[in-house]
């Protein structure tokens, strides 16, 4: 609880200081995994979010934050290359955020069809289109997420209708 | 309840009474119904606001944490299907005041919007209902931490509308109720009252026409039933009783005919019987005087045999004297032509002859004294007139004149009497009274000479004087005190007493002075006469 009266206070510091997007989307990257009901063998797992990038974009707000807990499981960020299949990301990331710009790099390299258990949030439609399960889009002075509805049912974990209900679908 | 004080009749009562009372009964039912079913209705109101506005904040939770506003309010645009629901506000909270802030709305077709409601949050944190609207804001809480709040205004016109609708039902129910119920009562009314009219009916005949013979009829209310079976069992026992009444009049007025006849009957025969009485009256007044005749013949015929028995002793002693001598004179005679006697003879002829005269001559003194006596005893009243008598003086003179006679008994003799005490009366028989009794008392009742007393107390009354005369001698025979007063009656007869004394008395006391005398036969020591006199001659006889 403490954890996320802190969050939000700490959300709320970063407002101060300019509300950046990629702050804005580390914060819905959280809330996120909230609404998702992974498939751990091990139920006292942390929460793992893999970055591609830990010194820039969302990452860089979560990294430190180790103190944040979701569903009273702690969140544990961790960095990963670029050349890690995507069935390797299953086994250790719940959230994979892949950034924009290294979408048109990472995206060729996971052909694996098997039923993933990790979240693979990109920043384009695009993203979606070349195999991502969802997106942080900003639309505006907005950040709105969008889903693949196909992928997402492909999947081992669940997403909580109430996201669903949220998100908007492509395609459609 | 002024019904039933006021006049009026069982129908009206009876009518008011019942539509008054389910009226009341209705109104009340419906009104406690009516109001129940309001604030039923208002509470499913509130409940439904309630859980519309916790389904809003649980909905809006993603919303405002991704602050997705389009979406949350493209999802209360699904409130327009609520007719309850009128204004939906989502305020979230911002992050750089941490105040709410609007975030998302809906507004009902043809309901214009409402002003922001953040200033009044705490206020309406519980449902308030004001102006036909219900107000209720709802925090929107995420793991436990409030992210938002939901205001929802919700309409009561559809509450207003079913209140109407349903005082409406309510009035027309009421006044359908009370038109059967009022057919219903004049029914019933006329089933109750209809038999309770034909007993006024009855019982008015009976009252104006006196006619006890009706009955009431059976009806189909028992407690009718009842009473004109009561009423039949008084009318029939008031007709017994009038009939008896009638009857008893009947034998009264016989028995007063009768009666009448008998008074009649009666009163004839106690005037032949009065008739017969004063008849008989008349021939006892006859015999009475016949009776006192006879008595005074024969207390005339005892009184010539007392007198011929008294005056017969010495007369015959007398008689018997002379005729002895006239024996002996014819001896004496028939020797001295025979020339035979001789002096022996002759001295004692001479001794028997003076012997024979001395006799012949006691004997006929004695019988000339009581000739006297006899003459005493008849009276003659008019032998003395009247004079002032003092009676104290008359009393001490009696005493003194009788000193010689009654001094050998020694008595002691009292006179109480009023020195000044003057009658009018005859002193001779008054002083002859006197003496007698005085003389009786030394005579007959002292037996020796010690401790006689004899007393005069003269009571002075009104229109009499009272002489009570009292010794203490030996007192009256009883077999003599009845009688004391008759001639001849004597204790000492053949010692010298003729029984004439006290008749004597008698007589001087009724006839000579007026009075009376009575011997107090209850005296126990002694002898007491009691002489009642006249102040004046002729107030008593």
């Amino acid at each position: 609880m403490r954890s996320i009266v802190f969050i939000l206070l700490m959300l709320s510091s970063w407002s101060i200081f300019a509300k950046s997007p990629d702050q804005v989307k580390s914060a819905f990257l959280f809330q996120i995994a909230k609404f998702v009901e992974f498939t751990h063998d091990d139920i006292t797992r942390p929460i793992s979010f893999c970055f591609y990038d830990l010194e820039y974009g969302p990452g860089a707000f979560l990294k430190d934050r180790n103190e944040l807990q979701i569903n009273k499981k702690p969140i544990k960020v961790i960095l990963v290359k670029k050349s890690q299949q995507i069935s390797e990301l299953s086994q250790v990331c719940d959230i994979t955020y892949v950034d924009e710009t290294l979408e048109n790099d990472i995206l060729p390299l996971w052909t694996d069809t098997i039923s993933l258990d990790t979240l693979t949030i990109g920043e384009s439609i695009s993203f979606l289109e070349n195999g991502g399960i969802a997106s942080l889009v900003q639309e505006g002075n907005k950040i709105r997420l969008y889903i693949n509805k196909q992928h997402v049912l492909q999947q081992n974990f669940k997403v909580q209708s109430r996201l669903l209900a949220m998100a908007k679908f492509y395609p459609n | 309840m002024s019904i039933f004080k006021r006049q009026t009749s069982i129908r009206k009562a009876l009518t008011n009474a019942v539509m008054l009372v389910t009226a009341l009964c209705l109104s009340l039912s419906i009104s406690i119904s009516t109001y129940l079913d309001v604030k039923e209705q208002k509470s499913l109101i509130i409940d439904k606001i309630t859980i519309l506005s916790k389904i809003v904040s649980y909905n809006a939770q993603v919303t405002v944490l991704f602050d997705d506003n389009d979406t949350e309010t493209e999802r209360l645009k699904s409130f327009e299907s609520v007719p309850l629901i009128k204004n939906i506000h989502i305020y979230s909270i911002d992050e750089l005041s941490n105040e709410p802030v609007f975030f998302s709305s809906f507004n009902a077709s043809k309901t214009p919007p409402v002003p922001i409601k953040v200033g009044s949050i705490n206020e309406l944190l519980e449902p308030h209902i004001k102006d036909k609207v219900i107000e209720l804001i709802t925090p929107i809480v995420y793991e436990g931490n409030t992210i938002g709040y939901v205001y929802v205004r919700g309409g009561l016109d559809r509450l207003n509308q079913y209140i109407n609708r349903k005082i409406i039902i309510d009035i027309f129910l009421i006044l359908f109720v009370l038109v059967l119920v009022y057919f219903v009562a004049r029914q019933i009314q006329r089933r109750i009252a209809n038999p309770i009219d034909e007993l006024s009916v009855l019982l008015q005949d009976v009252s104006k026409n006196h006619n006890y013979e009706t009955r009431a009829k059976k009806t189909n209310i028992d407690e009718i039933n009842q009473l004109a079976a009561s009423l039949n069992i008084m009318l029939a026992r008031t007709q017994k009783q009038i009939e008896r009444h009638e009857k008893d009049k009947q034998e009264i007025k016989q028995l007063n005919q009768s009666l009448e006849e008998k008074v009649n009957q009666r009163t004839i025969a106690l005037r032949e019987a009065n008739q017969e009485l004063l008849n008989t009256l008349e021939r006892m007044h006859q015999y009475q005087n016949q009776i006192v005749e006879n008595e005074k013949m024969a207390s005339l015929g005892q009184m010539v045999a007392g007198v011929a028995h008294e005056v017969n002793t010495p007369i015959g002693l007398g008689i018997t004297g002379s005729t002895l001598l006239r024996d002996k004179l014819a001896e004496i005679c028939t020797e001295f032509e025979q020339k035979t006697l001789t002096s022996t003879h002759l001295k004692r002829f001479i001794d028997d002859g003076i012997e024979n005269l001395d006799l012949i001559y006691r004997n006929l003194n004695r019988a000339a004294e009581l000739v006297s006596s006899f003459k005493k005893v008849a009276v003659n009243q008019d032998s003395e007139s009247t004079s002032q008598v003092n009676l104290n003086n008359l009393l001490s003179d009696v005493v003194l004149s009788m000193r010689s006679e009654i001094q050998y008994r020694n008595p002691k003799i009292t006179i109480n009497c009023d020195k000044e005490l003057n009658i009018e009366t005859k002193s001779g028989p008054l002083q002859q009274v006197l003496q007698q009794l005085l003389s009786n008392s030394v005579i007959h009742a002292f037996n020796d000479d010690k401790d006689n007393e004899i007393t005069f107390n003269v009571q002075n009354n009104e229109s009499n004087f009272t002489i009570h005369y009292f010794d203490n001698g030996i007192g009256v025979e009883k077999s003599v005190k009845k009688r004391i007063f008759d001639p001849f009656v004597t204790t000492k007869r053949g010692e010298g007493g003729s029984g004439l004394g006290m008749h004597l008395v008698y007589n001087l006391v009724t006839q000579a002075l007026g009075g009376s005398i009575v011997y107090d036969e209850l005296a126990q020591d002694g002898a007491h006469f009691i002489i009642t006199l006249p102040k004046k001659e002729g107030d008593i006889r």
